[in-house]
């Protein structure tokens, strides 16, 4: 068996792997592990490691618990419920303008962070609350919020 | 269009939160051994995930030190690069087990959540068995294998100019796995539970 033929094999199985459900970086784990001793030879176990301890050496990365901490202490603080109030009154007479307000903000952060996880994850925390109080759709306003992450690759 | 937040579907939230409280009742028809295994687990779990979060703080100060230092007295640490990226990387492996316990991490569940309780647990026990154990079994082996070597070495981290031990930040691969498969082993019994009773415990 080629290579190429083992690749396609790993990615139809791996596809089928993660919709059925299970936590997708154990499925990864598993099936890097196998194929690659198909493919490799236990060379592949080596490289797991190394390639593990090098994301998790990885500096961006550091970036996401900070980002956290800091939403959340700002979400504690009642700061962000304020300024998204703020917002609410100074577009009031514009439709959806906490969405635009959520989408603002997130333009910054995407600058500011560069990791969409972190973006997203710190909208969810400040933006989510105040647009459900509002009585904001909740479909669209979490559609908001990671279409707004997304901006942040 | 506008849909209340208390009467939205909330199975996702369920899937996530549905192991949320630790010290929630277990079910009566559940055996005493699997019920005592899990309470522990659990426990232990939340112990290491509470203790584990305070490396928040040190990765906090050490951030917060070297930009005051670096852009207020022109005075750059060579430590503080190498402790941030160290105690986020701590941060996120030995975090695992705890993310394990309270099922967060990452499903694509479009279909799962669709299926009756006894399908999820039965497929959840079976990927179980045969994905999880033996991909982090294998992993433990080796990344110990990995963290001994950089110990007896003594090696030093060669990309930075502090070059600081990576023994220790290499010893919580092994460790944070060795978390992971005592989580996995109560998320086991879990899913057990749920492909045989038809409810998650």
């Amino acid at each position: 068996m080629t290579n190429e033929i083992l690749g396609m094999i790993m990615i139809g199985v791996m596809l089928f792997a993660i919709f059925i459900g299970f936590p997708i970086s154990f499925t990864l784990i598993f099936l890097g592990a196998v194929f690659g001793f198909l493919g490799f030879g236990s060379l592949v176990f080596y490289l797991m490691t190394f390639q593990f301890s090098s994301v998790m050496l990885e500096q961006t990365l550091a970036a996401v618990p900070l980002f956290i901490f800091m939403g959340i202490l700002m979400e504690k603080a009642g700061l962000m419920e304020r300024l998204f109030s703020a917002v609410q009154l100074m577009l009031s007479r514009v439709r959806g303008s906490l969405f635009i307000a959520v989408l603002f903000v997130s333009t910054i952060f995407a600058a500011a962070t560069g990791i969409v996880g972190a973006s997203v994850t710190i909208l969810g925390i400040m933006a989510a609350k105040t647009m459900n109080r509002s009585n904001y759709d909740v479909k669209l306003a979490a559609g908001t919020i990671t279409a707004g992450g997304t901006l942040g690759i | 269009m506008s849909v209340v937040a208390e009467k939205l579907e909330i199975t996702d939230e369920l899937i996530a939160e549905r192991r949320g409280d630790p010290t929630g009742k277990l079910p009566e028809d559940m055996p005493v051994w699997m019920g005592k295994i899990i309470t522990k687990i659990d426990r232990f779990s939340l112990w290491i995930g509470r203790i584990v979060c305070w490396l928040t703080i040190p990765l906090f100060g050490a951030m917060v030190f070297e930009v005051v230092a670096r852009y207020a007295f022109i005075a750059p640490t060579m430590w503080a690069y190498d402790i941030s990226r160290m105690l986020a990387g701590a941060l996120f492996m030995l975090g695992a087990g705890y993310a394990l316990s309270k099922g967060v991490h990452i499903r694509a569940d479009f279909i799962y959540r669709t299926w009756s309780v006894k399908t999820q647990g039965k497929v959840d026990l079976f990927l179980y068995v045969f994905f999880y154990f033996p991909g982090l079994f294998v992993f433990l082996w080796m990344s110990t294998d990995f963290a001994y070597l950089s110990w007896i070495r003594g090696e030093r981290g060669m990309d930075t100019a502090w070059m600081p031990l990576m023994a220790p930040i290499k010893t919580c691969l092994p460790v944070g796995v060795l978390f992971l498969l005592i989580q996995g082993i109560s998320e086991l019994l879990k899913s057990y539970f749920a492909a045989t009773k038809g409810r998650w415990p």
